[in-house]
């Protein structure tokens, strides 16, 4: 069934329920159904094999007067995106579509807390993402609260239940959690029975921030690029990406692989700086250094192209802020050979010490069905068979032009995971050295470019630790819903498959090898919040566990 | 195969011979920089205009203007830039260079902000002072405009050229 | 100062530079404890200062019987006051840890003691007899093979750090030491595994034969360090257990071990 038939069926579908189809691109198709029948048409879209990507909740009243859920899920096979719009005035219940497709409880969770909206079936569960000190009935996200409010902490707000089982409290403070969050492992012995988790210690208010005045179309992608220190770039691409796709800017053939040429180059940092805290987290620190050895010559190399080691602050809407001569090329070719042999080297020690193996074999075991209920992204997902990448999957930036395998390894466990970011790690390689050869001449950024208001667009990226969604609705100079979601936040739901009888030694293991990334995925709402800075470990035991499934 | 497998650790020795210490001196040593670094931008007051369009284009405000009484200030705190370059890429006057200096720190907050000082122009018409008198000429160089044209405050302007319009008309002012 | 100059190598075998001069290179670790000695003291409970002072003076008491015995190998009852002293020793950080509260504190005590049963008893008994009986080399060999594997297990050194697992446990049984408390216990932990390296150089002049009490003492005092570093480099190399998986490994090897002793023994018993 091709593209376009597939649009077709999507369309009868929704006018079978009663909908509207109001925009078709050739990525992504807008409907807007009535919220009664949402269930129904995420029910079809998930067993025709689409995997929901996010939900964004925006604040529409300045437009009609409404609420309004866009739910956006991926066809992977089409590379077609289908974002599903319900919307409802103030006060009026949405129904969830939790039950049908498991993967969106996080996000309408966040939605509720952040817009106040009633959502049925979520009213009895606690606060998701904002502390639960959090005054009643202040809603961040909506327009009229201004974005540098800020409440008054009140420590007594937070309850105190005691557990049933020993409980294990890993964070917000722990020598090997890079980024606060706070895991309780209930174990029995060594053995991890359950595991409870409260994240968002660290939000910053991005997405509100993006809203307000300080910020024009210019300046977000260097918001957006410090949304995570590993993976900035991917959050800035995505970002021009989808606002290129929105306002339909035709970006050079030149700025398009000098984007990817980048993207990949963080990508391999990335997976040798993941490969040397899994090495450090199993006890074996000569592996830590000497990968972070070898990864130094590409940081170089990153600084070198861009003129800075980590937010590399090239992207603008239209194109990019940096161009590559031939000397830079070679220089990079040259980096690229050297890096490719010692890790080759490295790589043999390193998956052959026997604790490594022992231990990493057969822990943390994601089923498929589970990471295909949970649509888990990246290399949690192609570990546990499920063959997704948005590099193949949804095509952009100058990846057509290259050709790459995507490693994929069925176990499940986290050895699996250990060896596909191994893989990947050549296959970026070998994208940037094809890229580099076939870099087309010209410009590197459009002249100048329109934003026409009130245009949505969904961009994604495939992120070193998964894809990456951003979605925007375009406004007057700046966004009027800037909605992040990060690759992290799709995968932690699946931690609490993964720890379920893992012995405790290897539980850290477990939830590094997700590559948690919880600067991402804390990015969303309120401003400057005062939690964000203190750290306090307050003992949370909400009594909260995530039902079983 | 079992030898393999006890041998591999063991190669991690020969890596270790090969590649010996690659630990760098700094700060006892030169830092690790490439040519295309950014560091902290340094302003040439010669050539700023102060038009301020740095300051529009900057993410995290480090640059700010600020109008006093006789002067505009055009302030760079050290402390909130990003090293980002946008500023020298917009400015039209290429007033700004971004230099490799990344060590930046001090005791004082004051000693990480740097202010580049315009004097303002009076206005022809009602005296008051109302644009940099750098961007005035700066402007003049590249328009050639009537320069009692140049020297009248945009209020002053506005009555005017209202006033003009007015009497094309036949009002009566 | 053996652990700064162990430091120093595996350092080295990571590419990297470790305790930077000459100095510090032979003084880094006095350096720390100094450090921490300065720092101040959360005291949870009165018992650890207790329990932590009395370590390390068995431990002190432990490395002057294992001198002596050197110099005066006919003395057996020294022997004998050595290894109880040794034993006594061992158990005190695992009492500590198991006093505390911390649920970290005795997730490391449990780990700590699954690794001592697996280990301890035939280190022990292996170690007397090595000491007081002489035998022929068949029996010294698989006698030394445990004492040496032993020897390495209870330094606390990766693979078989899982008591003190930083990364995975936060310290386990370190977790509430602070300051003073915590630089006693890690100067403890030096001198156990002085004393390790001590018995393997020993143990290795009993499996060759000499004996001369004058030279035994200088020559054991030269391969102190050297059987130190040899123990540094191999755990580098490799990573760190889990608790489910070392102890039975340990477990299998030493009573393989302990079956050829009971052989040579038997077939000197049948010989003699």
């Amino acid at each position: 069934m091709s593209a376009g038939e597939v649009v077709k069926e999507i369309e009868g579908k929704v006018v079978e329920l009663g909908g509207i189809v109001e925009s078709i691109t050739e990525t992504a198709v807008f409907v807007e159904v009535p919220r009664e029948r949402v269930r129904e048409l995420a029910d079809w879209l998930y067993n025709s094999g689409a995997f929901l990507k996010t939900c964004a909740g925006v604040d529409e009243r300045s437009i009609n007067s409404k609420f309004a859920v866009y739910h956006i899920f991926g066809l992977d096979e089409k590379g077609l995106d289908v974002v599903v719009k319900i919307s409802g005035l103030e006060g009026e219940a949405l129904p969830s579509i939790a039950d049908a497709v498991p993967a969106a409880e996080w996000c309408e969770l966040e939605a509720r807390d952040m817009l106040g909206l009633h959502i049925l079936g979520h009213e009895a569960k606690p606060r998701h993402v904002l502390p639960q000190d959090w005054p009643e009935g202040v809603y961040p996200l909506r327009k009229d609260l201004s974005y540098d409010y800020r409440p008054s902490g009140n420590a007594e707000k937070f309850s105190e239940e005691l557990p049933r089982e020993v409980g294990l409290p890993i964070g917000p403070y722990h020598p090997i959690l890079h980024e606060p969050e706070y895991f309780e492992l209930y174990v029995e012995g060594e053995r991890v029975v359950d595991v409870f988790y409260r994240g968002f210690h660290v939000h910053r208010g991005i997405e509100k921030l993006a809203e307000s005045q300080r910020f024009t179309y210019k300046t977000i992608p260097f918001l957006a690029e410090r949304i995570c220190g590993i993976c900035g770039f991917v959050h800035s691409s995505c970002y021009v990406l989808a606002v290129e796709r929105a306002a339909r800017i035709e970006v050079p053939e030149r700025a398009q692989f000098i984007r990817s040429i980048v993207l990949e180059i963080e990508r391999i940092h990335s997976h040798l700086l993941w490969l040397g805290i899994a090495a450090h987290i199993l006890g074996y620190d000569a592996g830590f250094m000497h990968m972070w050895r070898i990864r130094e010559p590409i940081m170089l190399l990153a600084e070198l192209l861009t003129g800075s080691r980590k937010t590399y602050g090239i992207n603008i809407v239209g194109g990019v802020r940096r161009d590559m001569d031939e000397s830079k090329k070679k220089r990079a070719l040259d980096v690229l050979k050297n890096v490719r042999e010692e890790y080759k080297k490295f790589v043999e020690v390193l998956t052959a010490v026997p604790e490594i193996v022992k231990r990493a074999t057969g822990t943390g075991v994601l089923p498929k069905s589970d990471a295909r209920a949970l649509s888990v992204v990246g290399p949690t997902a192609r570990g546990s068979g499920l063959k997704r990448d948005v590099r193949k999957d949804y095509p952009y930036f100058a990846y057509k032009h290259s050709s790459f395998k995507v490693p994929v390894y069925s176990e499940g466990d986290n050895m699996a995971r250990l060896l596909v970011r191994v893989d990947e790690v050549f296959e970026s390689i070998s994208i940037v050295e094809q890229l580099l050869d076939a870099l087309p001449k010209g410009p590197i950024a459009v002249e100048s470019y329109e934003i026409p208001p009130l245009r949505k667009a969904v961009g994604t990226v495939e992120a070193p630790r998964g894809e990456d969604v951003h979605f925007i609705i375009t406004g007057h100079g700046r966004p009027y819903r800037w909605r992040v979601r990060a690759p992290t936040y799709q995968n932690i739901p699946a931690l609490k498959v993964m720890l379920r009888n893992t012995p405790l030694a290897d539980a850290f293991l477990t939830i590094a090898s997700i590559d948690p990334c919880f600067s991402c995925t804390d990015r969303a709402i309120v401003i400057r919040d005062v939690r964000s800075g203190s750290r306090r470990f307050v003992g949370l035991f909400e009594g909260r566990r995530y039902a079983s499934r | 195969m079992q030898v393999d497998r006890i041998s591999s650790p063991l190669k991690l020795l020969t890596i270790a011979l090969k590649t010996g210490r690659v630990t760098k001196k700094y700060p006892f040593g030169p830092p690790l920089l490439t040519e295309s670094f950014r560091g902290a931008i340094s302003i040439d007051p010669a050539k700023c205009w102060g038009c301020g369009a740095c300051v529009l284009v900057c993410p995290p405000n480090a640059l700010t203007m600020r109008f006093e009484e006789e002067r505009a200030v055009l302030e760079y705190f050290k402390g909130r830039c990003i090293f980002c370059g946008m500023c020298a890429d917009v400015c039209p006057a290429s007033a700004i260079t971004v230099t490799k200096e990344f060590e930046l720190a001090a005791t004082n907050l004051e000693d990480l902000k740097e202010g580049v000082i315009h004097r303002l122009s009076t206005c022809a018409v009602c005296g008051k002072p109302f644009a940099p008198a750098a961007e005035l000429r700066d402007v003049m160089k590249m328009h050639p405009i009537a320069e009692e044209y140049a020297n009248i405050c945009p209020e002053c302007r506005k009555k005017r050229t209202a006033k003009a319009f007015g009497l094309s008309f036949g009002a009566n002012i | 100062m053996y652990d700064s100059i162990e430091r120093k190598v595996k350092a080295s075998i990571q590419s990297r530079v470790g305790p930077l001069g000459l100095v510090r290179s032979f003084l880094q670790s006095w350096f720390d404890l100094a450090k921490l000695l300065s720092k101040e003291l959360v005291l949870t409970s009165y018992g650890i200062a207790l329990i932590t002072i009395l370590e390390l003076l068995f431990l002190a008491i432990t490395v002057l019987t294992l001198q002596v015995f050197i110099l005066a190998p006919q003395l057996q009852w020294i022997a004998a006051l050595f290894l109880t002293f040794l034993s006594i020793s061992s158990a005190f950080s695992l009492l500590r840890a198991v006093c505390l509260d911390n649920p970290f504190s005795s997730i490391g005590a449990f780990r700590e003691f699954y690794i001592t049963l697996a280990v301890e008893g035939f280190f022990l008994s292996s170690l007397a007899m090595m000491l007081l009986l002489e035998g022929s080399v068949m029996l010294r060999l698989p006698l030394f093979c445990i004492v040496a594997l032993s020897c390495y297990v209870l330094s606390g050194r990766t693979p078989f750090d899982i008591a003190e697992a930083e990364p995975e446990i936060a310290s386990g049984v370190y977790i509430e030491l602070s300051g003073p408390l915590l630089a006693i216990a890690t100067y403890s932990l030096h001198i156990k595994r002085y004393v390790l390296a001590e018995i393997l150089s020993y143990a290795l002049l009993k499996l060759i034969g000499i004996t001369s009490t004058s030279f035994a003492l200088l020559v054991v005092l030269l391969l102190t360090p050297i059987t130190w570093i040899i123990f540094g480099v191999i755990s580098v190399m490799l990573g760190r257990t889990r608790v489910d998986v070392g102890p039975i490994t340990l477990l299998k090897v030493m009573l393989i071990l302990m079956l050829f002793v009971f052989i040579s023994m038997l077939l000197m018993v049948r010989q003699a």
